[in-house]
């Protein structure tokens, strides 16, 4: 018969005798085992220490007390001294307080302990700097007044040079009366008669119609800015004449080309629609380009050949000049 | 008191002159902000970079007055992220062991930048917001999102354990 018990497998019994789970008869095959073979059991003191116990380990966190929050109404004492400390050099300290840490520190002899303290502060190193600022830095889109300059000039330039029968401007072009301009003559003339008598030390601007306008230097007046006597001798003029294009009728030279029908009269609106005005830019690819290069909006447009009326519209950012010569 | 103390009392959009002034002013503090976190000064350039950038985009919104303020936001942020980038890709570089002299004496300077790197993150941008630009607990607590009582907690402790750095390597007591 075979040995129950044998060098392959006694170690399962002898863990089960040990734990006193196991019974007489293996208890007994056990022993004799431990008769043949000695080596296999365990020493006395071996045993002692071996325990089925569990094990108790401590489980404790070493930074409890780091967690604790001081109160700075509190006493200072030992354990909470660095706290105060650290207070002291970060300046949240009222007086009160740091008379206590002084008296505390000297006390017990704690001076190079807060020292230490001061140490642990920094001081920013100025020898380092940020190499590439200047790309950092956004160019402003500044049009300094010579773009503005240049960019006039070229518009004004082109302008002149494709529209060689271009009217020149005109305060008393008669394209404000619905018909009958043969009289319009007679209110251009009262208008330039007055600058007239000034014509020795003032600039003449002649018109291609041969009417001119004479422009004071101390005083340059545009239509807009007649004087009231002025005015009153046009209106007495214009008595008997048709009905204007609006209510300001020596302004309207210089009105936008695109009137605005809503406070037009009737019959100003039927004068409207015979005459149609339509504009162009024929300098597209320039007022973008100058538009581009100066981030400010530049347009010019001038009316189409088969337009009723001459003029143009200039405009350079927030600056629009518009000019109405009259009928073509 | 002139009762414009509110942040609504600022005039928001900042020029581009007052942005521009801002780069001369604090581009130096945000570099040096930035390299003590990340030790590297590429990184710390892209950082000074895409915080200038976020500010440019957020123009308009922003005061000058409170541009400073909202740059270190930015660079906090930036950075923080920038460090958890690095170490999820393993790239961050170890802090340096402390530098010794020629002579063989510590250099306390270069020791304490070497505990600094120990802090972590959040400790390491509170005390450099603290020593460095001098601002208070409130101010820091703005920047990184924290409370303010957080911030002292994180700037004490950072304080001690710089203290106990400096006491391991014999230069306290």
């Amino acid at each position: 018969m075979m040995d129950k018990i044998s060098i392959f497998n006694y170690e399962a019994f002898y863990l089960d005798y040990l734990e006193g789970r196991l019974n007489e008869e293996d208890t007994r095959e056990l022993m004799a085992f431990f008769k043949a073979y000695p080596e296999c059991r365990l020493e006395d003191e071996d045993l002692e220490t071996f325990s089925f116990e569990e094990t108790k380990e401590v489980h404790s966190f070493i930074g409890k007390e780091s967690l604790k929050m001081v109160d700075e109404s509190d006493a200072i004492t030992a354990e909470n001294i660095e706290h105060f400390i650290i207070a002291g050099h970060e300046g949240i300290l009222d007086q009160i307080k740091k008379k206590e840490l002084a008296t505390y520190v000297a006390e017990h002899r704690m001076e190079a302990h807060q020292h230490g303290f001061g140490l642990t502060y920094f001081e920013p190193d100025t020898s380092i700097r940020f190499a590439a600022k200047e790309e950092l830095k956004r160019k402003a889109a500044v049009v300094t007044w010579y773009w503005y300059a240049a960019a006039a000039a070229v518009i004004a330039f082109v302008f002149f040079m494709l529209i060689p029968n271009n009217k020149a401007v005109s305060l008393d072009a008669p394209a404000i009366y619905a018909d009958d301009q043969d009289k319009a003559p007679e209110v251009n003339e009262k208008i330039t008669s007055k600058p007239s008598q000034d014509n020795g030390q003032n600039g003449v601007i002649e018109f291609r119609d041969g009417h001119s306008y004479t422009e004071t230097q101390k005083d340059k007046k545009t239509s807009r800015q007649l004087a009231e006597s002025e005015r009153e001798d046009i209106e007495e003029l214009n008595i008997n004449r048709p009905p204007l294009l609006s209510n300001g009728a020596i302004n309207q030279n210089l009105a936008p080309l695109t009137p605005s029908l809503q406070s037009t009269p009737k019959q100003e609106q039927e004068l409207l629609a015979k005459n149609t005005v339509t504009m162009y830019n024929p300098i597209e690819p320039i007022t973008k380009a100058i538009s581009n290069r100066t981030n400010t909006a530049v347009d010019f447009k001038k009316t189409t050949a088969e337009s009723d009326r001459k003029g143009f519209h200039i405009k350079i950012g927030k600056f629009e000049i518009s000019r109405n010569s009259g009928k073509k | 008191m002139d009762g414009c103390e509110s942040y609504s009392c600022y005039r928001l959009k900042m020029t581009i002159k007052e942005y521009n002034k801002a780069v001369d002013d604090y581009a130096d503090n945000l570099f040096r902000f930035a390299l003590k976190q990340v030790r590297n000064e590429m990184s710390a350039n892209d950082i000074v970079q895409e915080t200038f950038t976020k500010v440019w985009i957020k123009r308009e919104d922003i005061a000058y007055e409170k541009v400073k303020s909202y740059l270190f936001t930015a660079a906090y942020h930036t950075t923080i992220d920038w460090i958890k980038k690095e170490k999820r890709s393993g790239d961050i570089e170890s802090a340096n062991d402390p530098y010794f002299s020629d002579s063989g004496s510590i250099d306390l300077k270069e020791v304490l930048e070497d505990a600094l790197g120990r802090l972590s993150e959040v400790q390491r941008s509170v005390v450099l917001l603290r020593d460095y630009e001098g601002y208070n607990y409130q101010e820091i607590a703005e920047i990184t999102g924290l409370n303010e009582s957080q911030v002292k907690v994180y700037i004490f402790r950072a304080r001690k354990t710089l203290q106990a750095y400096l006491k391991r390597m014999d230069l306290v007591v």
